[in-house]
Parts: structure tokens; sequence; C-alpha cells
């Protein structure tokens, strides 16, 4: 549970430094990307376990981050975090390979089980597979 | 449909000169036909009237006795007594000048004087009144041989019997008085025909006119409505990132008091995040004003626009469209641009569908959207010019026409350029397009500059914009 590993990926600086800020306080220290570029580069680094994603950015927008990050690292689980709300991106996210689907503004307990929801998720996915490769 | 104003009235008087026209060969052809018949019948009428004055004087002895038989025939005829092409005597009414003039040309038509071999009448001529009006004489000259056995030589002795019309015919008067009667109604009923006709043409052209703007009215509104609707999605998503940072803040104070910081360093957390929710605050706040502007239901009358500050809206409420695109937003105001005169509501419906329409173009591909206003003269230019692919002659050729679109069905109305084409039209300025295929598409406002104070238009004078959107102030709430 401690060493859970996150990656917050948002352009707005304001909110994700303060949401970085709040999560450390629960012991949930997570890393910050404030573009497309740099979650990437972060993502191909360490893999985190849970990764908050923004859909709107400048750049490579969180689409394309969510479907690069799936296609590579399918064991990440992807909570998308939106400031857009329409039914067909949430649809359309959760076809994508999404964990969840939030829209901003989240109320952050929620945020926080679903962090865990997710990292509980990513947990069970490595048992089956190590299950796998020992059965 | 033109969205141009146009006078019914003039279309009043189009319809009664229609009828009044189609009228016309009508009654040219029944004058041509009428005066024929009358010319021909007259002619004929008064043919026996020749015979009769030859029969009458032919047998008389002397001038005197041939006047005399004249007069007791023709009650009423003038008798003249033409020798040597002079009118010798002259008995019953007083004979005009023009008579005697007429009288002697007749006896000179006569070919000459009697000769022996001939008896008394055998050259007699008549000239038959025409037009067969009531009052013109019917004129008969016979040549008459006198039998005193003077000088057969002393030529050109004849007798001219003139008798007006309404003498020989009773009823002529009667008759001609029918004819005008009867013409007269005639060009009455034309006349009050043309009126009732152009009344009813004009009445009808003016309810026509009356759905067509109630229905014109309609689409400008739907128009309006559905580019700001298009920004609100938009807007609703913008306002969304200050609203989430705003809450986050909050949460965050929350978090702080429960730690147990030192109270410098605590005051200096909360400072932040204080300033943070003032600036994302502030951020909100700029996003509604705009809207708030731009949703105004007011300014449709003429007065003066700043159009720097209607593009820098537009351009606020479309930026994160843009953002969203990745296309980038240039604007390029002039600083001294003097206002323009135009309604400021128009002005920004025009610009929020140019800039919509750009965006549409510019969809899933990068580019740049440049919204420029400068002075030319006496016009105010504002140009939108995006990157997209551009399009053909064939559809720049149509693109104002409604109901052409080229957006996928469903997906746009055929209506926004048109009705941008008519609202520039209705300020006084023209809407324009330039596009190069493969390199993007400009789109070119013209609006009249302000007049300066001393040759400011009158109140309600020609210059006012014609109120067809809202004749009157709508109230708030009233069912569409």
């Amino acid at each position: 549970m401690k060493n859970i590993r996150l990656l917050l990926v948002d352009d707005e600086q304001d909110f994700v430094e303060t949401l970085a800020e709040r999560l450390r306080l629960r012991d949930l220290g997570p890393d910050v990307a404030l573009n497309g570029e740099a979650a990437l580069t972060i993502v191909s680094d360490s893999i985190p376990d849970v990764m908050l994603l923004d859909l709107m950015m400048p750049g490579i927008d969180g689409w394309e981050v969510l479907d690069r990050v799936k296609t590579q690292f399918p064991e990440v689980q992807v909570i998308v975090v939106t400031g857009h709300g329409s039914d067909t991106d949430r649809d359309k996210a959760l076809a994508n390979g999404a964990f969840a689907y939030m829209r901003k503004p989240v109320d952050f307990d929620q945020l926080v089980i679903t962090i865990m929801a997710a990292y509980d998720c990513r947990v069970a996915m490595e048992s089956t597979e190590d299950a796998a490769a020992i059965g | 449909m033109t969205l141009t104003h146009a006078s019914h009235d003039s279309f009043r008087w189009l319809a009664a000169r229609v009828v009044l026209l189609s009228a016309t060969p009508v009654a040219l052809l029944a004058l041509t036909v009428c005066s024929l018949l009358f010319t021909a019948y007259g002619h004929d009428a008064q043919t026996p009237f020749g015979a009769l004055v030859r029969a009458v004087t032919a047998p008389a002895q002397s001038v005197a006795d041939a006047m005399e038989r004249a007069a007791t025939a023709f009650p009423g005829a003038t008798i003249l007594h033409v020798a040597d092409e002079r009118v010798v005597q002259a008995t019953g009414h007083a004979a005009p000048a023009p008579m005697d003039a007429e009288a002697r040309e007749l006896v000179a038509s006569l070919g000459g004087p009697l000769t022996t071999s001939m008896h008394a009448g055998e050259r007699f001529a008549l000239r038959a009144a025409i037009p067969p009006l009531p009052g013109s004489p019917a004129m008969a000259a016979v040549s008459i041989a006198h039998g005193t056995g003077q000088d057969d030589s002393a030529a050109g002795q004849a007798i001219v019997v003139s008798m007006p019309l309404r003498l020989l015919f009773p009823q002529m008067e009667y008759a001609w008085g029918m004819t005008i009667i009867v013409s007269g109604v005639l060009v009455m009923l034309l006349l009050y025909n043309s009126l009732v006709f152009s009344g009813y043409v004009q009445q009808k052209l003016s309810s026509e006119e009356l759905r067509r703007r109630a229905l014109e009215r309609r689409m400008v509104e739907a128009n309006r409505l559905s580019s700001l609707g298009t920004l609100a999605a938009g807007i609703a998503h913008e306002i969304n990132n200050p609203l989430s940072i705003m809450t986050q803040e909050a949460g965050w104070l929350e978090d702080l008091t429960e730690d147990g910081l030192p109270a410098a360093e605590l005051a200096g957390k909360v400072r932040t995040a204080a300033r943070i929710i003032h600036t994302q605050g502030a951020r909100c706040r700029d996003i509604t004003h705009s809207l708030l502007r731009l949703s105004r239901q007011g300014a449709v009358e003429a007065g003066a626009v700043d159009v720097n500050a209607v593009i820098e809206e537009v351009g606020t409420l479309s930026q994160h469209r843009c953002t969203t695109q990745r296309v980038a937003l240039r604007m390029e105001t002039d600083a001294d641009l003097p206002p323009a005169y135009a309604a400021q509501a128009h002005v920004q419906q025009i610009l929020l569908n140019l800039v919509g329409n750009a965006l549409d173009a510019m969809q899933g591909r990068e580019g740049t959207l440049t919204l420029r206003s400068r002075q030319e003269g006496e016009a105010i230019l504002v140009t939108v010019a995006d990157t997209g692919p551009g399009m053909s002659a064939t559809v720049q050729s149509r693109i104002f026409e409604p109901f052409f679109t080229t957006k996928p069905a469903g997906r746009g109305t055929g209506l926004g350029l048109a009705i941008c084409y008519g609202l520039a039209r209705r300020n006084n300025g023209a809407l324009g397009v330039h596009s190069t295929e493969g390199e993007g598409t400009t789109f070119t406002l013209s609006l009249p500059v302000m007049p300066s104070d001393d040759d400011m238009p009158q109140p309600g004078g020609e210059h006012r914009i014609p109120a067809m959107p809202e004749p009157q102030p709508r109230s708030e709430g009233e069912p569409a």
C-alpha cells in the first residue's frame, strides 16, 4: 500500500502541484508531468502503478498518452481526470483501457479511493501474472 | 432568401402599370377600328348629300334661283355663290372665313367651266366632313349654267352648299354623346381595376414580407443561439479547470489546519493558496463576463462599435476550442482603429460564425487562426484567416448561398454564412471571401467607419439599421 508509484499528468500547474502536495500528506508521493511528452518519458523511465491523466493538453494530448501507455505498458492503471464531460469521451476512454473516468472538479477523497482501487487492481493483475508464470 | 430590404410600395406601382400597359394595346386597337368604321361610314353617309344638292340646283334658271332652291331644300345651310374663284354672295348663316377658302378650293377642283355640250350640274364635287364630328360641315359644289345667254366663257360659276353634319343627321350628337360616355366609363373601370389589383398585390406582398421577416428573425436568432451554444460547451470546460484548482486549494487549506506546521510556514502556504484561488477566480470571472457581454440581447441598434474589443472577446471565447484543436490563435489588431458604425450584436455574431467556420475547416490538423483589423479609407476591415484546406472556386462562388454547406449532413445548416452576409449588408457593410486550395481561406468583413459628430446621421434617419431581428427589445423569458 505504501509504495504506490503514482504519476500525475496535467498541464494546469497550480492544480497538479497542489494535488501532489495533498497526496504527499497521505503518503502517496506522486511524480508530476506537465505535458504529454514529459509523461511518456517518465513512464518509460520508471513504470508507474497508477497514472492520473488529463485529456486536454497542448502537444501530445491525453488520448495519445493513454493509447501509447496502454499499448506499451498495459499493466499501468490510468485514471482519466478531465474538465471535459461528455459521455462519448467517457465511453471512449474506458474502451481505450482507462481504469476510471473522473470529471473535474474531483472530490479528493473519491480520488484517493479510486487510486487505491486502481492499485489493488494492478496488484491483482500482477499476482495472476505471477501465478500464471509459476503455473 | 436575400435578407435585403425591399419596399413593396414600388411593387404597387409596378402592378398598376402592368394593368394599364396590358390594357393599352386593346385600347389602341379599339380606337383604330372605331375611327376606320366612323370614317368609312361617315363618308358613305354624306355621299347622298352631294347628289341631292346637284338634283336641287341643276334645274335652276339663274344663280338666284339656284340659291333659292338650295336654301329651301337645306334649311340651316350656308349657300355660297362662287364666281371667278371669288365668293360673290352668301346666304343663310354668316360664313366664317375658312369656309370661304374651302368653298373656293372645292370649286377649283370642279375642273373648269361648263362647256356648251354639258348640261347643268354635270360637274359637281362633294367634300365630306372627316372625321364626322357634329359641328363640321359637309360641302357640295355644283357648276351651274346661267340661262341669261351671256358669255359662257365667264367661267367658274358655281353654287356651294355647306351644311353642318348635325343638321344632316339629327341623331349624330346622341351617338357621339353615347360614345364619349361609354369610353369614359371604360377608362374609369380600367383605372379602378388597376387600383384594386395593385392594392391586392401590395397586400399580398406585405403579408408575404411580414412572414419572411418573421422567419428571418427566427433564423438569425437560431444562428446566434447555436453559435453561442457551440461556445457554451467549450466554456463550461474552460471554467472547470480553474474551478477544480480552487476546490483543490480549499482542500489543501483544510489539510494544512490538520498539520502541526509552524505559524510562519503555515501563513506562507495559506497566502500562496489564497493567491492561487484569487487568480483562478479572476479567470472564471473573465470567461463569464465575456459570455455575458456576448449573449446580451440588445445592441442591435447601430452605434459606435469598438471592433478590436469584439475581436478580443470572440478570441477569448474561442481560445479553448483553439487549444483543443491545437490551433494557434493570433490577433493582430490595429490600435488606432476608429470605431465602426454598426450593431455590436451583429458584428459579434458574424465574427463568431466566421471563427467557428475557420476552426471547423481546420478540424484534425494543426494551423493558425488569425484575426486582423485595419482601416482602409472609409471602411474598417476585419479579416478571419485560417490555414485550413481552402476551397475550390465553385465552392467559393456558392459559399454565401442559403443551405449551401460543405459540412457533413447533420453538422451544418448551410445558413451561417448566408446569415452573416445578410447581417453585414444590413449594417451597410460587406462580407467577402478569398481562398486558395491547400493554403487556407480568408473572410473579410468590411464595416463603415463611424461618422464624425458634424455629419452624424439623424436618429431614425436612413442610416438607422433596420431593426429587423428585434423590432422591439425583447423581454426576458418571452416564449420563443
